[in-house]
């Protein structure tokens, strides 16, 4: 088994974990770019990841690509109506988009919802679950609307006489008692109809079938994924998964310190990595691009640290950057090298941490 | 002996005139003077009001946190906090909530309140009660003086296992956490069970089962659901401090042990521990919505039952808090469907609440302004709950700012909203003066906005990817705008807080004068003056009805034949509140202090060792012994 590691030439000497994430992204030039720009979404897709622009690693299939990889999400996402409410929300409370509005109508059309939504699928799982969202939010909406509205109607309805004093037994009258009965019974029909749809998509999540093109182990640390290639030519990274477009990748999740969360929202939902227990995750990407995604189970001192990137390539894209992964490794003399300045970096040691680098 | 009897000439309170019985039963139930008297009163009024000061302070403590925090939150990459520093924050916030401020408050108010509301002279076991506020108090000051001294607790407050296993986390701060839930805990249950026996051996007569008011059925299934969930949480704190201390291996799976048995142990009171702090929410809006629409509550039968449902459901949901640890389908999706079920019970509360608003006259006054704030926010924190219900969409907000929303709407919406509605309701009980009603309509306006501007935008975030428990992110994840506009709310929300605490000390000093019934309500604890006697009731009231200060007629009946110059109070039956018999009510002891203090030692010491249990049990035991040594009793002839 090659180890090679697409960060082995990041710059470890200068922070700990709390640099490991500014060191992933590479904010690019177009964020400089002005306002209206701006409000049309772009900065939310147009960061990178810092390994693209290393071609000697790994990932010279995309040097420029990768920003074309952004637009794509984009258009696809134009198809969810719902995301349009989203949209607007997220930009009334950005107050640079406020300061342009003219540009900030231009974001209607083409918003976003940030680099790590649930609610911007572009996965086979991340999509029923976003459907799913939608109708239930927009049930229990209308739930709440329909009980606000009876409050209101109850406060402020006609009385007949004012002043009458308290009383201690008044004749409930019959209206009364069949709008409870009605609420009651329509309380329960939405309840069951809710519970029904939730089993029906939960079968989506739990649904068990053969023949993963890829079968892909992730191994939790604080703080940051181990990521292993499974086959007789396996090899590893680290905070980063590829995966090829359009085709079914399981994830086996392992721990190797403390309890973590694996979830990339725009694929799909989170799954643990518990100690002594072993959890699968089946994952797949509709379109190429990079799906951030981070640990969602508090791990330690450096849980916001801990991000992962998926980046999903065309399957002769992947097939090609895999191949080249298993070939043989180069000399090691510079990854060892690059393994102390890691530990060394560490500002708090942490077992896990030191454990590993040794 | 007869002679001695003979005597002593017992004085009834039928043998004296108004004036005199008042004066002389105040003498026998008061609270002697000076720091010996202070520290051993048993009047559960002080103590309410002892319990409820104490939980404001930590409210305040913890809001501290949550500022905070937020201003660290604010912008992104900020550097306000260390992460170090913000994850014991959210830890002590946590706890400090749930543990001492949460539960505490609730007990607070029940614990001056429900024995006025079934007409008796003090709480059952009122030196047990003395144990469980000093119990309390320690516990809360431990962890706080602990936090002080730099001895932090940072892992949460689920303290989930590995992490807060000692290669993970060394230090004592786990340490100090698991032992304030000990500490927490024995507080809780001695106040439990006062409760139960309170509410059902020391009703006034003729208050039958179906004549207890509301908010003192939902204390007695409080009081349950504390009795049967907190032993959960107590064995799970006993062995992370065992794992920890003497290197047990129960959540370690090489060993045999599994993780996942602290969560269940864990959540399996942590879930019913909603509830706890929930149910005396509603037990306020109960009281509130019946005295402001001048009608009793709608549908009691409905409501009591569903109250019976919630206790019971209440330890049927845990699992929903595990949907993402990998468990089996099937079991996952019966957590679901129970999960939804309680939303029954809760939405026939709801509904029937409204429906006594629709029937009645509102008067609005503060704190119904503040329940209708209450029904806004709640319901929305409900539904939002029935989403984290579902499986397949919690594997998506789970763990993120969108639950983070949600229970600050179940919570803050089901319970603060309430209780500060319950501070105005009943402050003028308390104190005899009335909050001022501008003040209160101010606050209610900058807490509405302040909550809804803090944690609506929450949902966003979570659902735009923002997990929980981080101490940062970078700009590029565009959080940045939503979680500004989150901070600057809690400084509104804050702020109204402050208000409050304003309002309560400038209304207590020259408010309006109360009277004994200024809003016209119906339960018993407004037949008495305000503030009350040290003896509660000069007479016991005999109850009619339901809504005893409703009935027509100016004659109230009382019943009689209590001794004057000792404590006793009257027992009654359990269903039908007959009398039963006259019962000597314990009086002050500094002992109950002492105790909890050889308590606390003991707790104390076995952060550090475990040979503190051994040596602090005789201590206990000592103590105890002193505190029951039996006395000379003549008996009642």
């Amino acid at each position: 088994m090659h180890f090679r590691r697409p960060y082995e030439t990041w710059n470890f000497g200068t922070a700990a974990c709390p640099g490991l994430l500014s060191q992933l992204w590479r904010v690019d030039a177009a964020k400089q770019k002005n306002a209206a720009d701006q409000a049309e979404g772009e900065e939310c897709r147009n960061v990178e990841p810092v390994f693209a622009e290393n071609p000697d690693i790994a990932f010279q299939t995309h040097g420029s690509a990768s920003s074309t990889l952004y637009e794509a999400h984009n258009t696809e996402r134009d198809r969810r109506v719902p995301d349009l409410v989203f949209r607007l929300f997220r930009r009334a409370s950005n107050w640079r988009a406020l300061a342009s509005l003219p540009a900030a109508a231009g974001a209607l059309a083409s918003g976003c919802t940030g680099v790590q939504s649930a609610l911007d699928p572009h996965g086979e799982q991340a999509d029923a679950l976003a459907v799913l969202f939608w109708i239930f939010t927009a049930v229990l909406g209308l739930v709440w609307l329909v009980t606000m509205a009876g409050l209101f109607f109850a406060l402020t309805r006609r009385r007949d006489s004012r002043g009458e004093p308290a009383q201690a037994r008044p004749a409930v009258k019959r209206q009364v008692r069949i709008a409870f009965a009605a609420m009651l019974a329509s309380t329960v029909i939405i309840l069951s109809g809710l519970t029904v749809l939730s089993f029906d998509g939960q079968r989506m999540v739990f649904r068990d079938e053969a023949g993963a093109a890829v079968t892909i182990s992730v191994i939790g640390h604080q703080w940051w994924w181990q990521v292993r290639y499974e086959g007789n030519n396996g090899f590893e990274t680290a905070n980063e998964i590829r995966i090829p477009v359009g085709s079914a990748v399981d994830i086996k999740l392992t721990t190797g310190d403390v309890i973590h969360s694996f979830w990339i929202p725009s694929l799909a939902g989170k799954l643990d990595l518990i100690p002594g227990k072993s959890n699968e995750l089946r994952i797949q990407a509709d379109k190429p691009g990079v799906y951030r995604g981070q640990c969602a189970e508090f791990c330690g001192q450096q849980h916001a640290h801990m991000a992962i990137f998926v980046v999903a390539l065309e399957p002769s894209e992947f097939e090609r950057w895999r191949a080249k992964q298993a070939a043989p490794a180069r000399p090691m003399a510079h990854l060892t090298k690059q393994q102390n300045v890691f530990a060394s970096a560490a500002s708090s040691p942490s077992p896990a941490l030191s454990e590993h680098s040794r | 002996m007869s002679q001695a009897v003979e005597e002593r000439h017992e004085t009834r309170d039928t043998d004296l005139g108004d004036e005199e019985l008042r004066a002389r039963l105040s003498k026998t139930w008061g609270t002697a003077r000076g720091l010996i008297g202070i520290l051993s009163t048993v009047d559960h009024k002080i103590i309410g009001i002892r319990y409820a000061v104490t939980a404001f302070v930590f409210l305040l403590a913890g809001g501290i946190m949550a500022i905070i925090m937020r201003l660290q939150l604010a912008r992104p990459d900020s550097h306000f906090v260390d992460a170090e520093l913000y994850n014991q924050l959210f830890t002590m916030h946590g706890t400090t909530m749930m543990f001492l401020f949460g539960v505490p408050v609730g007990e607070a108010f029940a614990v001056y309140l429900l024995p006025l509301m079934v007409g008796t002279r003090n709480i059952a076991f009122p030196r047990l009660n003395a144990f469980s506020y000093y119990v309390y108090l320690f516990g809360g000051l431990m962890l706080w003086g602990a936090f002080a001294l730099s001895i932090r607790p940072d892992v949460g407050w689920f303290s989930y296992v590995p992490l807060a296993n000692l290669n993970f986390t060394p230090g004592k701060g786990p340490d100090y956490w698991a032992q304030m839930i000990t500490f927490t805990e024995v507080a809780a249950l001695a106040v439990s069970v006062e409760i139960v026996v309170t509410v059902l051996k020391q009703r006034a007569p003729g208050m039958t089962l179906d004549r207890i008011p509301l908010f003192v059925w939902t204390m007695l299934v409080h009081s349950f659901i504390i009795i049967f969930a907190m032993p959960a949480i107590m064995l799970a704190s006993s062995m992370l401090i065992m794992e920890r201390l003497v290197g047990t291996q129960f959540f370690n799976p090489d060993a045999g042990g599994d993780p996942l048995l602290w969560q269940h142990l864990f959540w399996f009171f942590g879930h019913p521990e909603v509830y706890i702090i929930f149910l005396p929410g509603t037990a306020f809006v109960s009281a509130i919505v019946a005295t402001f629409s001048r009608r009793p509550v709608f549908g009691y039968l409905p409501m009591v039952l569903s109250l019976i449902a919630i206790g019971f459901l209440s330890f049927g949901l845990w699992v929903h808090h595990m949907f993402v640890t990998g468990l089996p389908e099937i079991g996952a999706a019966f957590f679901t469907a129970s999960s939804m079920a309680i939303a029954i019970p809760n939405g026939v509360q709801i509904f029937c609440w409204i429906a006594t608003l629709w029937d009645g006259k509102p008067v609005l006054k503060t704190p119904l302004i503040f329940v209708l704030g209450f029904f806004f926010i709640f319901v929305a924190g409900g539904l939002s709950g029935v989403m984290l219900a579902s499986v397949p969409i919690d594997t998506q907000v789970h763990d993120t700012y969108f639950v983070v929303a949600h229970f600050h709407y179940v919570l803050i919406g089901g319970t603060v909203f309430p209780l500060v509605a319950a501070v105005y309701y009943w402050f003028p009980k308390v104190t005899g003066r009335l909050m001022d009603e501008r003040l209160g309509k101010w606050q209610f306006v900058l807490a509405f906005t302040g909550f809804n501007v803090t944690f609506f935008p929450m949902h966003l975030l979570g659902l735009h990817g923002m997990p929980r428990r981080v101490y940062t992110y970078p700009a590029e994840m565009g959080w940045g705008g939503l979680n500004l506009l989150a901070s600057t709310g809690a400084l509104l929300f804050f702020a109204s807080f402050l208000l409050m605490l304003y309002n309560m000390i400038a209304s207590a000093r020259s408010g309006a004068l109360a009277g004994d019934n200024p809003w016209g309500a119906d339960t018993l604890e407004w037949a008495t003056s305000s503030p009350p006697q040290p003896q509660n009731f000069d007479r016991i009231p005999c109850v009619t009805s339901g809504s005893p200060l409703w009935d027509k007629g100016d004659d109230k009946a009382v019943v009689g034949g209590l001794k004057v110059d000792e404590r006793e109070l009257l027992v009654t039956s359990v269903t039908e509140a007959r009398p039963d018999i006259r019962e000597e009510s314990p009086a002050p002891s500094i002992w109950p202090f002492l105790a909890a203090f050889a308590t606390a030692v003991a707790f104390i010491g076995s952060i550090y060792t475990p040979w503190a249990v051994t040596w602090g049990s005789p201590v206990v035991a000592i103590v105890l012994v002193a505190w029951f040594w039996p006395k000379t009793i003549e008996e009642n002839v």
